[in-house]
């Protein structure tokens, strides 16, 4: 059988394949690497890296809805000293591409943690102003293309590495918030992150999440990940990375076509801790059938 | 910790929307042992619900590789859950989670309330020769009993409505003979109220307990940080996951006030 190439590249970034574990549904990777060799993986975007300690929201902090989970966990993490400390050099020696997610609450704080990483085991920055789950910082950054404008360029000057920036779904155009951040010298983008919903319990009339509201992800919101994932592709001509949804080879290769270099995998890991491993499978399977022998063939291949 | 497609054994109801389902899984087993207080995560197998259930095991046998949950209808995926028929797959994580921390104690009161009563049955089916137990079920009505038949152990049966043994909370019985024979540890699973009242009077008599928390949970595995729950640490307090750093906790450092 013919050698077939999953490998992609970022912005000069090397990826074995084009599946990466979503930033916040897989840790620091080491949970999963007790169902798998997670070097396997193309990349791992961490969860997401705070310049203190965050304990988070209070409970419950999850739900499930049709086809799709909500979550409010509000960016539980220990700290970026702890993650250089305890981490970062086990996630690296796997073998797989490493990104950081990083976030704050000020744009000051973003700097920090960037700074911070300056010189660590880490392959690409992911900026993370698209959480709609906590006060300040997040989404608030990530909804007004001047303040994307603003807070990418700042860093962009503090970052050792390649700076990807994840963009919110819960704008009127998507496109104008990816100019802005292509505009500011972001090297790539990534989207999306989850759409802000609630559920409620009608008998005891509260809401399912002590936060109320809560980031929408999993099959359900992957028509609309995929719509804007196209539109965005054909504005800017830096690599996207699309996500949303994404369950199977086949999802992934959809995102592909629409223009992605490279697809995250978030939900479908809480659901399936051997998700990313079945859908680097899935892809394969997908290039054997339709006797594609380079995955990079895939992106932007779709026929409109 | 692994991902298993289970073989469904059986499926019979045991109480009012309540069924015990046994499952064929012996990878379970393998490697290490299957304690009281352990869960598996369930998928429902249904493209729709996305989120696996976390499922008390209620009875273990390594030898011929299986293990009991009792599941309680409490929607349409659980309902469906109950259509299964023997030879079905479902999709399992485990074992997971810790498990009670019983082997040090000779008198274990085991207090249970609704389907929490699983592991604590689990428990009295698991003492070591010079251990006794006294089991103390708390169900809201007489169709909802399950779990008390074939213990060999002394079991306090209350209801909320009086329509079966004492009328009242489980904590009524537990209080007094707490008082009468005072046991090494208290261990509990069940709703919320009844575990603050459990917590509270072993504070009180200054008795170990060690109780098993429910949460709505993502993964299972740790990753996610879904299902933490307020646990004391020092003189103050952390975010700890149920999944994996639990789902037992030391009754004295939990925080039940989200």
């Amino acid at each position: 059988m013919a050698e077939r190439n999953l490998q992609v590249e970022i912005c000069g970034v090397k990826f074995k394949n084009p599946v990466i574990a979503a930033s916040g549904t897989f840790g620091f990777g080491r949970e999963y690497a007790h169902f798998y060799d997670i070097g396997l993986l193309g990349g791992v975007s961490t969860k997401a890296l705070t310049i203190a300690p965050r304990r988070g929201n209070p409970m419950p902090r999850v739900a499930e809805t049709p086809s799709g989970m909500l979550n409010a966990i509000g960016l539980q993490n220990p700290g970026v000293e702890t993650y250089l400390a305890e981490h970062a050099q086990w996630l690296k020696s796997t073998g797989t591409t490493v990104i950081a997610n990083i976030a704050g609450a000020t744009v000051e704080d973003y700097v920090a943690v960037a700074e911070r990483l300056n010189g660590a085991p880490v392959d690409m920055l992911e900026l993370n102003i698209s959480c709609p789950n906590v006060k300040q910082g997040g989404v608030a950054f990530g909804t007004d293309p001047k303040q994307v404008e603003y807070i990418v360029r700042e860093v962009k000057r503090a970052a050792g590495q390649p700076l990807m920036v994840k963009l919110s779904p819960n704008v009127t155009d998507i496109t104008e918030t990816a100019l802005a951040a292509q505009q500011a010298g972001a090297d790539a983008l990534s989207l999306i992150n989850t759409l802000t919903g609630m559920e409620i319990d009608v008998h005891r009339r509260r809401p399912l999440l002590a936060n109320v509201t809560g980031g929408l992800s999993g099959p359900a919101v992957r028509p609309v990940a995929l719509r804007m994932v196209y539109q965005v592709c054909r504005k800017v001509q830096i690599p996207v990375v699309g996500m949303g949804g994404i369950m199977t080879g086949e999802d992934a290769v959809a995102f592909m076509l629409c223009g992605a270099r490279a697809v995250m995998v978030g939900t479908a890991n809480v659901s399936n801790p051997n998700a990313c491993p079945e859908i680097i499978k899935g892809i394969e399977e997908y290039m054997i059938r339709h006797d594609i022998r380079d995955v990079n063939e895939l992106v932007d291949a779709l026929m409109v | 910790m692994k991902q298993i497609l289970a073989s469904v054994v059986s499926v019979n109801t045991i109480a009012q929307d309540i069924f015990e389902m046994k499952l064929y899984a012996p990878e379970l087993f393998e490697g290490q042992a299957v304690r009281p207080g352990m869960f598996v995560h369930m998928l429902l197998g249904d493209d729709a619900r996305i989120l696996r259930r976390p499922i008390s095991i209620y009875g273990a046998n390594p030898q011929d590789g299986q293990i009991a949950l009792a599941i309680q209808i409490v929607g349409q995926g659980t309902r469906k859950l109950s259509e299964k028929k023997p030879g079905d797959r479902v999709d399992i994580l485990g074992p997971l989670g810790n498990n009670f921390e019983f082997q040090d104690a000779r008198i274990i009161y085991g207090v249970g309330g609704g389907v929490g009563i699983s592991p604590i049955r689990f428990a009295a089916m698991s003492l070591n020769p010079g251990q006794e137990m006294e089991a103390f079920f708390g169900y809201r009505t007489q169709s909802l009993i399950y779990g008390d038949e074939g213990l060999e152990c002394p079991v306090h049966i209350t209801t909320d409505d009086g329509s079966a043994g004492e009328h009242g909370l489980v904590t009524a019985p537990l209080k007094r003979r707490m008082a009468e024979r005072r046991p090494d540890l208290v261990i509990c699973c069940g709703p919320t109220p009844m575990m603050r009242a459990v917590q509270k009077l072993c504070s009180e008599m200054e008795i170990e307990c060690q109780l098993s928390l429910e949460a709505r949970m993502g993964c299972g595995v740790g990753a996610c940080n879904g299902c933490t729950v307020k646990v004391k640490d020092g003189a103050d307090w952390q975010y700890r996951r149920v999944c994996v750093d639990g789902p037992v906790f030391q009754g004295k450092d939990v925080i039940f006030n989200g």
